[in-house]
């Protein structure tokens, strides 16, 4: 597990040039070679990989999610500390509408936070009844949300922009048939905006700049809105803020402010519950032969995955066996364990790496010159005691300390060069693969055995100092 | 005994009985309300090892009333001194609480781990957010782009890249896209963000580069305003009520915090109490003109450190803005500097379209104080002459001020005729140039160097 | 780093025919509502509240010193019920964390000092970062690593989480080894 091993002690070099842990490595099949996550295309399926909302763990299509801005329609965040809100029933007397007399209990809901106690009752958001909260035309489930009051001036400027945007399109593409060089009087505002028209208008000084003037044979007429009116009055600052006590409670923070940032509430009794926001799953696939790596299933909820390339499951993992004591300018023999992931016997080898590529290494190892061969891996080893067939590798204990299941040991003769830093070094790992990939099962070939070198680089620790 | 006496006591006898339940009852409530209650006693017998100490515990309790009720007896009768019986009350009370939470403490889970208030977070939402431009060199920038692009996509988007490439790219700058959000094409514009204030007039959607002006004032200036006052004068007190000077700890302040103060307490004040103070604190005038200050508060740090934060820091911190440096800069004067700088014809109109962006204009107050502070310069001989403008009018854009520039992106973003109006990566790979406005500059040079060297011929 | 081998005082501990390492000086109340389902440590000082409400524990978990296990309740107008907890297999719970939740999941690593409050349900393959606390009803999907107060998601797990998981416990099961004479063989 990534979060409680040390993981990043032993890397390994990824095809793009970059030294990650086995577990964030991925190994293509089909080019056979390692790829991380940076070097990988990450996509969204359509229709398959759906947002989904980490709270209700339910799925929303993409085009769904799109119409509500990535958000969950049911579930909430407290507006004060982001965790998600829980709906709380009370019940209240309601007036029997029949009786106006007589009151009868009523369920009502209202939201509130496990964490911060915030609820929505602070903020003067009357409760729900049942009934609005279930069957409810609204998307958000009975709870209204705040409006942004300038966003109906915002959409308007955008159709106003959009409209001279596609006239400009639609003359510009006239202009290629008619050949007609004219002096284009080009509509007002998007043309004149950015650098590149500064840039084009220097090398064509013939554009002219003016406001928009119709041509006759021109059917759309853009409907001119009216610009924003400049003011002089401002509000000035209240009185009270000079003579009443500051109440930190009341002023909502940054980051409180931040979590809606079109209306960014200065007063903590003005903020809302927001909608909490989707996470999606993504699939994997390789840049150069654009196969699939990683492919998880549709259910958010599930673990598995249709098709999974990581490296861990298919190339021998290196790790450091115990911490050593190494000392400066002396031979130190390091153990390391390979463990075979692969249900097949593998071969490994370890090579020295050319000193010239590696920037890494500080200090010599001496690495073991002999093939090894590991076994393979098997599920119901666990069950035995785990000492029979051991004997038919004939191990020479002096490169292989212990052998169990599909791990070994192997000693490598660190002498550190360093005093001060970590001892680092570095080798090539040569492994045999067998790729399944090419030969279909139909086809009763042997698969194809293929060798892999890798670059590893481990990080030993520090230098005993005396 | 008499028979008030007798009374006497038996009152007393009541009262430490209902103390005793009392006590008994918060313990009780104090299980409850964390989720324990007393086991049924089935239960109690069926187990072991912990349950034994339940059994000890409930008969030893037992006992103790029983000794409790005869020695009250023996106390009453002898002494009838109320003071024994608070002294008793008091006893059983520890006890009880020492028993419970020595023994069962990890039973127990503390219900303050879960109350916290609304402006007290352990955590800030990401505690290690990387800066887009925090970085080394080109390999720095680029990982950290990816992250941004990463996010931007799967965190925020949730779609497939493919499906929305970046073909093109389009420089532009935020003075003129927050134009777009008030429909006009006009306009006097001043970025005052983080660490500089920008002013750039547009003229009919072209920036006039000429009357650019610039001033080293946002809200970096206005935090490290506020961190020279703390340093200076004010006291933390610490968990256990000692009191030092910030300066002797100034591991306490870091820049979030610096933040925080500036957002939420600060504010800009008015041009006449600003008068004041800076007659005192730049012309060094005696403190004792200076108006009365507003209400301090006390700023609670971690770890129960509380900051003690004076009424005059909050007013006059901003005033960082409009204090005028060597230079007689400001950023109420660079906004007159460069209608100045514009051709005559176009002043006026500059003046009364003036739209104000970025964060730091979000301070209350700004906005009033920049038009009075307007109207005030115009009074120095030095603008007068210069200037013949009466009136001062600024917008109120359609969104908060410090994604203004962001909407007005997003409107072009939107069109379809951003393509023809971008780089696209084909001509950016032609030439490996992007255009900018140093790239203007170049090129007109490279012009007027074209043109002299004719001449000289 | 390949985990190191962990001793314990063998009499302290309990071996069941299971092969459940069960410490006797953690406190499992209502010991016949608790079922642990073998391989599985629970070590010193742990406290698993069977009294409340049945609790399931998968194989091969791990319960690390002083950590709490105990279903969670629910409060009701006419008062408390306590429902079940069940935590998959492979699950490793570091010390000092206070576990609340109403489900976890398989494959799942919570840190130390963690507090998971009420009816937090944790799906399979998720981690919970040290001194997180979820706040009560918080949902944790799978890969995902949620960490902070309260508790949010941080950043994601590598797509080979379970088997990572299923090496490091199953690791550590074999690492966990007795020194000094043991009792008899409890049943």
């Amino acid at each position: 597990m990534a979060t409680f091993l040390d993981v990043d002690l032993v890397k390994y070099l990824c095809s793009c040039g970059k030294k990650r842990p086995v577990c964030r490595l991925y190994l293509c099949r089909h080019c056979l070679k390692l790829r991380c996550g940076d070097c990988v295309l990450h996509e969204v399926r359509k229709l398959v990989d759906t947002p989904y909302c980490p709270n209700c763990l339910e799925n929303m299509p993409s085009a769904e999610a799109k119409l509500k801005k990535n958000r969950c329609s049911n579930c909430f965040d407290c507006p004060s500390c982001s965790h998600t809100l829980a709906t709380r029933a009370t019940s209240q007397m309601v007036s029997n509408p029949e009786d106006p007399n007589k009151s009868t209990p009523k369920k009502m809901y209202y939201m509130a936070c496990g964490f911060c106690r915030w609820t929505t009752r602070d903020v003067n958001i009357a409760d729900k009844s049942v009934g609005k909260f279930y069957v409810s035309s609204n998307s958000s489930g009975g709870w209204e949300d705040l409006e942004n009051p300038d966003a109906k001036r915002i959409f308007s400027l955008l159709e106003q922009y959009q409209q001279i945007a596609q006239k400009e399109k639609a003359e510009k593409e006239r202009k290629k048939y008619v050949r007609r060089r004219s002096y284009m009087t080009y509509a007002a505002s998007i043309d004149k905006y950015g650098l590149t028209s500064v840039a084009a208008k220097r090398k064509s000084l013939s554009t002219n700049v003016s406001n928009i003037s119709l041509k006759e044979n021109e059917e759309a007429v853009i409907t001119q809105l009216k610009p924003a009116e400049p003011t002089g009055e401002f509000e000035p600052l209240p009185e009270d803020v000079f003579t009443q006590p500051l109440l930190l409670d009341k002023i909502s923070t940054i980051s409180q402010r931040h979590a809606t940032p079109e209306f960014q509430p200065s007063e903590t009794t003005s903020m809302y519950p927001v909608h909490k926001h989707l996470l999606i799953r993504r699939s994997l696939r390789c840049k150069e032969c654009e196969h699939n790596l990683c492919k998880p299933e549709f259910n958010p909820i599930s673990i598995k995955f249709k098709i999974q390339l990581v490296a861990l499951l298919h190339i021998p993992e290196i790790r450091i066996f115990a911490p050593t004591d190494l000392v400066f300018k002396k031979e130190t023999k390091v153990i390391l364990t390979v463990c075979n992931p692969a249900a097949y016997n593998t071969t490994i080898e370890l090579k020295k790496m050319d000193p010239e590529s590696d920037d890494f290494s500080n200090s010599k190892a001496e690495l073991p010159k002999k093939e090894i061969i590991l076994s393979r891996r098997d599920d119901a080893a666990i069950y035995d005691d785990g000492s029979q067939g051991q004997e038919a590798f004939k191990d020479d204990h002096n490169i292989v300390p212990f052998r169990k299941a599909n791990k070994i040991g192997v000693i490598v003769k660190v002498t550190p060069q360093v005093q001060k830093e970590n001892v680092k070094i570095s080798f090539i790992l040569r492994h045999d693969h067998r790729n399944t990939t090419i030969s279909l099962p139909s086809e009763n070939q042997e698969p194809q055995i293929v060798w892999l070198e890798h670059k590893v680089f481990i990080d030993l620790g520090p230098v005993k100092q005396k | 005994m008499s028979c008030s006496q007798v009374q006497k006591v038996l009152c007393l006898f009541k009262k430490c009985l209902y103390l005793f339940l009392t006590s008994c009852y918060q313990v009780a409530y104090t299980l409850f309300m964390n989720g324990d209650f007393f086991l049924p006693p089935a239960m109690i017998f069926t187990e072991t090892k912990t349950h034994l100490f339940f059994v000890c515990f409930i008969l030893f309790v037992l006992l103790f009333i029983y000794l409790f009720i005869y020695l009250l007896y023996l106390l009453i009768n002898y002494y009838c001194l109320w003071y024994y019986y608070l002294f008793i009350y008091l006893f059983i009370y520890l006890f009880i609480y020492l028993f419970i939470y020595s023994k069962f403490s990890n039973l127990l889970i503390s219900f303050d781990h879960f109350i916290g208030d609304s402006t007290r977070r352990t955590t800030p939402i990401n505690p290690d957010v990387v800066k887009l431009w925090e970085f080394n060199d080109v390999e720095d920038l680029l990982e950290n782009l990816k992250d941004f692009l990463f996010n931007l996509y799967f965190r925020q988007l949730l779609i497939n890249p493919k499906d929305r490439r970046a073909l093109s790219v389009l420089f532009a700058a935020g003075h003129l896209t927050s134009l777009l959000t008030l429909g006009t094409n006009t306009g006097l514009v001043m970025d005052i963000g983080y660490t500089e204030a920008l002013v750039v007039p547009v003229y009919e959607g072209i920036p006039v580069l000429k009357a650019l002006q610039s001033a080293p004032l946002g809200g970096q200036s206005i935090e490290r305003r506020i961190e020279e006052q703390l340093k200076n004068s004010c006291k933390i007190t610490m968990e256990n009520g000692e009191e030092k000077q910030v300066s002797a700890l100034p591991e306490c302040l870091n820049q979030q915090i610096l933040e925080d103060i500036k957002v939420r307490c600060c504010f800009v004040t008015n041009i006449n109490r600003a008068k004041s103070i800076h007659n005192v604190t730049v012309y060094g005038e005696d403190s004792s003109k200076l108006p009365k200050p507003p209400h301090g508060l006390e700023y609670p740090l971690d770890g129960g450190k509380v900051l003690h934060i004076p009424g005059s820091l909050r007013e006059n911190s901003c005033e960082v803005l409009f204090e005028q440096d060597n230079e007689e800069k400001s950023i109420s004067t660079i906004l007159l500097d460069a209608i100045i700088k514009c051709p005559i014809d176009m002043r006026k109109e500059m003046a009364q379209s003036i739209v104000i962006i970025g964060g730091t204009s979000m301070l209350p107050g700004f906005q009033h104080r920049i038009i009075s502070e307007l109207y005030d310069l115009m009074k120095k001989p030095k603008y007068q002459q210069e200037l013949s403008v009466k009136k001062f009018k600024m917008y109120k854009l359609p969104a908060k001020e410090n994604y203004a520039a962001w909407l007005g992106g997003a409107l072009v973003g939107a069109l379809e005729t951003l393509p023809s109006r971008s780089i696209t990566r084909d001509s950016f790979n032609q030439n490996e140039k992007l255009t900018d406005w140093c790239c203007v500059a170049e090129e007109s040079e490279a012009e007027k160097a074209e043109k002299t060297t004719a001449k000289t011929r | 780093m390949e985990l190191q081998d962990e001793f314990y005082n063998n009499p302290e501990y309990i071996e069941t025919a299971s092969g459940n390492k069960v410490s006797r000086q953690s406190v499992l109340c209502g010991s016949q509502n608790i079922v642990i389902n073998g391989k599985t440590i629970i070590m010193t000082d742990c406290v698993i509240r069977g009294d409340l409400a049945n609790v399931r524990i998968g194989r091969h978990c791990v319960i690390s010193k002083r950590a709490v296990i105990r279903p969670p309740f629910k409060k009701f107008s006419k008062g408390v019920a306590f429902f079940p907890l069940h935590i998959g297999d492979h699950v490793f719970v570091e010390e000092d964390s206070i576990v609340n939740a109403a489900q976890v999941g398989s494959f799942v690593h919570i840190g130390k000092n963690c507090v998971i409050g009420r009816r937090c349900v944790l799906k399979d393959c998720c981690a919970i970062a040290d001194n997180t606390v979820l706040p009560p009803e918080t949902v944790v999907p799978p890969f995902t690593v949620f960490s902070g107060s309260p508790g949010s998601f941080t950043s994601e797990l590598p797509e080979c989480t379970q088997d990572m998981m299923i090496d490091v416990t199953m690791n550590y099961y074999q690492h966990f080894k007795p020194i000094g004479k043991g009792k008899e063989r409890h049943k």
